[in-house]
């Protein structure tokens, strides 16, 4: 039970922490379901009554719209040019925007943070490089600065053509017939922030460039009705057979949102795969897998688990001396090593010619009947200079050894090899 | 749970969905007939509750022998039961074989023998008792959770008696033995120095041992008759710390230590002597003391199996209370030990004047073969000059360790696993041949 809580806390309290980060993070940001996200008309942190405001003062006119094709008909009628702003590009039916012909030339439209898929599906020339995980402030760094330094960058985009700023977050290029701005967050429009850096200077920059803003104020996905959903011959690109194919390409992501559950379920049963296998196939396979699925089964459980009871120790009692070794080679401690070699000979030699311990090197071999010069040169020869010369070392101090103390008449004889 | 044998009925079922007109209902249809015969199968098989257990068998057992526990089962349901039974001990016990197959008709006993090969000295428990019921048809089977298994267990534990591989030598300290005491004719007299009885010469006797002043009260030469000192005290101390633990050979050092102390403790016990055992590392593991003469080796046995080498150090200075304690008469004091240079030194050393001045101090280390060997090693290459070296340098530590604990005045035998016991024995017998308990 210890065990096993040792193993689990660490862990559990690893995963409250990102599981509680990943909460707190979800629940801050702001959410596009939620009708203050920033409306016109809502004074809470997330809405951006104050940037209507701000804009109303510099005499610009806000008109809210809450379906896309309103909005679209106010961008068409009126009596000047128009900004469209886009909040939630997510829930906006942007076909009835981008292939529409009737808005006058110099509209502007002015979209925030949408995704990648939204770009491709209109085939605009931007793409979606990064999401960061807050709104950071940046320098606009561009040619044609709207505002100062200003927490816009949280999607960075990268285009091909048109101008890019604050470090890619915010992107601007014209397509479709409209100015297009692409602003990387929500950050400078919304309430709590706008007063931040330079937030409001941007905002207001951005929208204000047309007398008129029409704020598409959308917090569902906005359906279009039928009749304006009908455009199909008037859709110059060639009628595309493979729009209502979903196995086809994937073409229209952003704009066929309302008929995607009817389509899946209606794919399933006249799937290729399906169709290529009769459902005889299906229920052997079927059966098949129930019958693995029972020698798992049978497989699994155990006659009583298997009994643990601790160890004595595995640890041999020569592993220091082993590591010591091993650190004298590592080292090239050849002289040090060949000292301990000479020392117990030594000591072994006097030992047994019984001579006192710190006998000189000289009365050794005297006592011993060997040359004197033989027995300096083994006993306090010069520290070996490479490993061959540390092994021959070795083995004259080895010699020496056994031939004193194995063969004792060796000494009457008084003989030197 | 179901059986390998219920996979097999559904995979039988495998080509009817292609013969059949209508394949789903043909995989409902077989599946649905393998889980109705499963289900019928674990309703029938035997109640596990009604199995009772009991066990019988060896309790003892020495290290290297083979042991065999029964495990009866009987069956007190009204239904037969078809059984796999599995007997789990610790896996150092060596139990096999691993799974007995039973039938037991209605009331039924059954007896099945595990067999057991010791790897290790101590107590070896029978941990649990697992079993499974299967139904007639051996589709479905029973088997409750390991809570149950063990509760339902009998318990049993082996004592596994350690190694006593010294048991050949033994004849023939006992011969030497003999001889010190004189109930073998040898040369003379026993040798000893306790008085022991007055007696007619007889031609052969030493004429030095003739006692002039009993002569003159009898009518005839009287000699004097000797014998070793009996009803002298020993003292083995095994050490059972760290370094105790460190494996020499094959066995951990403890083995070595605990082979000698047996014997030792089997000749002291021959010759009358009083032989107590204190083990610790850093408490005091087992003691025997006191007891009749009689029991005292089966009880040292029987104190040594259960020891084991723990992870500590050992505390000489609770050694030191042990043996000053002062209703403790002067004894020879063993103590089996690894002659390390620290434990030695620092442990030992400061309180070894102390010890001398009360009792004879023995201190006998367990010698590791691998380093003497290791420093006569053929340098062929220069890493084996290095381990030559090292080796080299541990047998110069342990070589002043033991010189100094000889001038701080106790004994030490210093020698490989081989014939450690035996040169212990023979310290011990040289003591006692001098008189020198």
């Amino acid at each position: 039970m210890n065990r096993r809580w040792r193993v689990i806390l660490p862990f559990s309290v690893l995963l409250l922490l990102v599981g509680g980060t990943l909460v707190v993070h979800a629940i801050e940001q702001p959410d596009p379901d939620d009708p203050a996200y920033l409306s016109p008309v809502s004074t809470s942190g997330t809405g951006a009554s104050g940037l209507a405001g701000l804009l109303r003062d510099r005499g610009v006119t806000v008109e809210r719209q809450t379906t896309t094709a309103g909005a679209l008909a106010a961008a068409a009628g009126g009596d000047s040019t128009a900004t469209i702003f886009v909040p939630t590009p997510a829930y906006a039916h942007l076909p009835t925007l981008t292939e529409a012909t009737r808005v006058p030339a110099g509209t502007r439209l002015v979209l925030v943070a949408p995704d990648d898929g939204i770009l491709r599906a209109r085939r605009w020339p931007a793409a979606v490089t990064r999401t960061r995980w807050a709104a950071a402030p940046t320098d606009p760094a561009c040619a044609e600065p709207v505002a100062g330094r200003a927490a816009v960058l949280r999607r960075q985009y990268a285009t091909d053509q048109g101008s890019l700023c604050y470090d890619g977050g915010l992107l601007r290029f014209s397509a479709d017939g409209y100015a297009v701005t692409l602003a990387g967050a929500a950050d400078p429009f919304r309430n709590d922030r706008i007063a931040e850096h330079d937030n409001a200077a941007l905002a207001v920059g951005l929208l204000a460039g047309n007398p008129r803003v029409i704020w598409l104020d959308l917090h569902a996905l906005d359906v279009p009705p039928p009749p304006p959903a009908t455009p199909v011959p008037t859709r110059t690109v060639t009628p595309d057979p493979t729009e209502g194919e979903p196995w086809g390409d994937s073409g229209g992501e952003g704009d066929g949102r309302g008929g995607e559950g009817q389509g899946d379920s209606e794919s399933l049963q006249d799937s290729p795969m399906a169709r290529a296998f009769p459902p005889a196939f299906w229920a052997t396979v079927l059966l098949i897998v129930l019958a693995l699925l029972a020698l798992a089964a049978a497989a699994a459980r155990r006659l009583g688990t298997p009994v643990s009871e601790p160890l004595p120790s595995r640890v041999p009692a020569h592993e220091t001396m082993i590591g010591h070794g091993r650190l004298y080679a590592r080292a090239r401690a050849r002289g040090p090593s060949l000292e301990i070699l000479r020392a117990a000979a030594r000591r072994r030699i006097t030992d047994h010619l019984g001579l006192p311990a710190d006998a000189p090197t000289d009365r050794i071999a005297g006592q011993a009947g060997l040359p004197a010069e033989y027995v300096r040169t083994v006993l306090d020869g010069d520290l070996p200079e490479s490993d061959e010369d540390l092994v021959t070392a070795a083995r004259f101090v080895q010699d020496l050894k056994r031939e004193i103390t194995q063969r004792p008449t060796r000494r009457t004889e008084g003989e030197a090899p | 749970m179901v059986t390998r044998r219920f996979a097999a009925v559904l995979a039988a079922g495998v080509p009817l969905p292609a013969l059949l007109p209508w394949p789903w209902l043909a995989v409902l249809g077989v599946a649905g007939f393998a889980a109705a015969l499963a289900v019928f199968d674990m309703a029938v098989a035997g109640p596990l509750a009604s199995v009772r257990l009991l066990r019988d068998g060896d309790r003892t057992v020495w290290l290297g022998g083979t042991a065999t526990v029964r495990l009866t089962l009987i069956n007190v349901a009204k239904r037969p039961l078809r059984l796999h039974v599995r007997d789990s001990w610790v896996p150092s016990a060596g139990a096999w074989p691993a799974r007995h197959d039973v039938f037991l008709p209605r009331g039924e006993r059954h007896t099945i023998t595990t067999t057991l090969d010791p790897v290790r000295h101590g107590d070896r428990p029978a941990v649990r008792v697992t079993l499974r019921s299967y139904g007639p048809l051996g589709l479905a089977y029973r088997q409750r959770r390991r809570g149950w298994n063990e509760k339902v267990t009998p318990p049993w534990t082996l004592r596994v008696l350690p190694r006593f591989p010294s048991r050949r030598i033994l004849p023939e300290k006992l011969a030497r033995m003999r001889v010190i005491d004189g109930s073998v004719v040898a040369r003379g007299r026993g040798h000893g120095t306790e008085f022991d009885v007055l007696r007619e010469y007889v031609i052969g006797d030493d004429v030095r041992s003739i006692d002039w002043r009993a002569s003159a009260r009898h009518n005839d030469v009287v000699v004097r008759t000797w014998r070793p000192e009996r009803d002298r005290r020993l003292v083995c101390v095994l050490d059972t710390g760290r370094t105790s633990a460190l494996r020499v050979g094959n066995a951990p050092r403890l083995d070595a230590a605990i082979d000698a102390a047996l014997l030792l403790a089997v000749l002291a016990d021959r010759a009358d002597d009083r032989v107590d055992m204190i083990a610790l590392d850093s408490a005091v593991r087992a003691r025997v003391e006191g007891g009749g003469h009689k029991a005292k080796v089966a009880r040292l046995i029987d104190a040594m199996a259960s020891l084991e080498a723990a992870p500590a150090e050992t505390d000489f200075q609770l050694l030191a209370r042990e043996l000053l304690r002062r209703d403790r008469k002067r004894s020879l004091v063993v103590i089996f030990t690894a002659l390390e240079p620290a434990p030695m030194i620092e442990g030992l050393l400061p309180l070894l004047p102390r010890l001398t001045a009360r009792h004879k101090v023995l201190v006998a280390g367990v010698r590791d073969p691998a380093v003497s060997r290791l420093a006569q090693l053929p340098a062929a290459s220069a890493a084996d000059v290095h381990t030559s070296a090292a080796a080299q340098r541990v047998l110069t530590e342990r070589d002043r360790v033991r010189d100094v604990l000889a001038r701080f005045g106790a004994t030490v035998v210093d020698a490989d696993t081989g014939d450690f016991a035996s040169r212990v024995a023979d310290v011990y017998l040289l003591l006692k041949a001098t008189g020198r308990l």
